[in-house]
C-alpha cells in the first residue's frame, strides 16, 4: 500500500556497457510505448491523405493545428523551424502523461531524470541556436542595455542564474505535478480500503471514493495542461533567442 | 383555420423557451468561466512557485560549487542564496507578466 511503490524502476534483465547500467526497464518500455503510439496514431490517421479528412485524420490535423498555433503565436512564422521539436516534445509528454492514467501503467514523466533530460535538451537547443544566430552577442541576453555601470555587477549574475534556472523549473514542474497527482490517487484509494474494512464506519468509505473520482478527472486535466505548459515554455525560451535583437 | 389560432400561442411558447435557453446558456458560460479561472489560477500559482524554487536552488548550488573551488565556504553560497532569490523574483515577475498579457489578449478576443 506504499503510495510511492508505483514509481519504482524495475529492470527487465541486466545489461551493462562499460560499467554503465543500460538495462531495459519499465520506464524505457513505457517511453518506447509512448513513442510507438504517437507514430502509429499519426501514421495510421494520415495514411489516406484525404483532402476531406475522415474522423481519425481530423483528429490528427487538430493535434497538428493546436501545436502549430502555439508555435506561431509565440515565435512567429520564422520560429516555425522549431515546430518538429516542439511537436515531438508535446506529443511525447502528452502520451506519457495519459498512458500513466491507466491502472498498473508506469508514468514515464513522473521521474525527474526523464523530464530533466527533456528540459536540458530544450535549453541546449536554445543555447546552440542563440550562438549560431547572434554569435557573441548572445551574451547580451544577460546584460540588458542602458543601465548604470554599477548595476551590471548585480544584474548580470542575477540574469545568468535566472537563465540557468529555466531548465530546472521546466523539469521540476512536470515531474512534481505527475508524481504528486499519482501519489494522491494512491493515497485516496488506500483510504477507501482502510475505511471499508473498518466495520461500522465502512459506510464512510464512499467519501474518499468520491474524492478519488474527482481527482482522476483532475489528473486528466493536469496530464494535458502540463504537456501544454512544457511545450509552451519551450517555445517562449526559444523565442527569447530567435528574436532579431537580443536583450531588452 | 386552426393553424392560425395556434400560431400566436406556439410562438409565445417558443419565445419563452428561447429566453430560458439563453439564460441557461449564460449561466453555463459563467460557470465555465469560474471553473477556468479557478483551475488556471491554481496552475499559475504553482507555476510561479516552481520558478522561485528552481532559481533559489541554482543560485545556492552555484555558490556552493564556487566555495568548493576556492575553499571559502559559506560566503559564495550566502551570496548565491540572495542572487538566487533575486533571480527567482525576476522569473516570477516575468511569468506573471506573461499570464497577464495572455489573459488580456483573451479578454479582447471574447469581450
Amino acid at each position: 500500500m506504499d503510495p510511492l511503490h508505483q514509481f519504482n524502476i524495475e529492470r527487465y534483465g541486466q545489461f551493462h556497457l562499460f560499467g554503465v547500467d543500460l538495462s531495459f526497464t519499465n520506464s524505457s518500455f513505457f517511453a518506447l510505448l509512448a513513442v510507438g503510439l504517437v507514430i502509429a496514431f499519426l501514421g495510421f490517421s494520415s495514411r489516406k491523405r484525404a483532402l476531406v479528412p475522415g474522423r481519425m485524420q481530423s483528429l490528427a490535423e487538430l493535434f497538428y493545428e493546436f501545436v502549430a498555433q502555439m508555435v506561431r503565436s509565440t515565435m512567429g512564422q520564422e520560429g516555425f523551424k522549431f515546430f518538429p521539436l516542439i511537436f515531438s516534445i508535446f506529443a511525447f509528454v502528452l502520451t506519457s502523461n495519459l498512458l500513466g492514467m491507466f491502472p498498473y501503467f508506469f508514468t514515464v514523466t513522473s521521474h525527474i531524470a526523464v523530464t530533466g533530460a527533456l528540459s536540458f535538451m530544450v535549453i541546449s537547443v536554445v543555447i546552440i541556436y542563440g550562438f549560431l544566430k547572434h554569435g557573441l552577442k548572445f551574451f547580451k541576453l544577460f546584460a540588458p542595455s542602458g543601465l548604470p555601470l554599477v548595476l551590471y555587477f548585480i544584474i548580470v549574475p542575477i540574469e545568468i542564474i535566472s537563465f540557468l534556472a529555466r531548465p530546472f523549473s521546466l523539469a521540476i514542474r512536470l515531474f512534481a505535478n505527475m508524481m504528486a497527482g499519482h501519489a494522491l490517487m494512491k493515497v485516496f484509494a488506500s483510504f477507501v480500503i482502510m475505511l471499508g474494512s473498518a466495520g461500522a464506519f465502512s459506510v464512510l468509505a464512499i467519501l474518499p471514493f468520491l474524492t478519488n473520482t474527482a481527482v482522476v478527472g483532475l489528473e486528466f486535466l493536469i496530464a494535458f495542461l502540463q504537456a501544454y505548459v512544457f511545450a509552451l515554455l519551450s517555445c517562449i525560451y526559444l523565442s527569447d533567442v530567435s528574436a532579431e535583437h537580443i536583450g531588452h | 383555420m386552426t393553424e392560425d389560432d395556434d400560431l400566436p400561442k406556439a410562438s409565445a411558447e417558443l419565445e419563452s423557451l428561447a429566453a430560458k435557453l439563453a439564460s441557461e446558456r449564460r449561466q453555463a458560460k459563467i460557470d465555465a468561466e469560474i471553473r477556468r479561472t479557478a483551475t488556471s489560477a491554481l496552475g499559475g500559482g504553482f507555476r510561479i512557485a516552481v520558478e522561485m524554487l528552481a532559481a533559489l536552488a541554482v543560485g545556492t548550488g552555484l555558490g556552493y560549487m564556487a566555495d568548493q573551488l576556492f575553499g571559502t565556504l559559506p560566503w559564495f553560497m550566502v551570496a548565491g542564496i540572495f542572487l538566487g532569490f533575486a533571480a527567482g523574483m525576476r522569473n516570477m515577475i516575468r511569468s506573471a507578466e506573461r499570464m497577464h498579457a495572455k489573459r488580456d489578449s483573451e479578454n479582447d478576443k471574447t469581450g
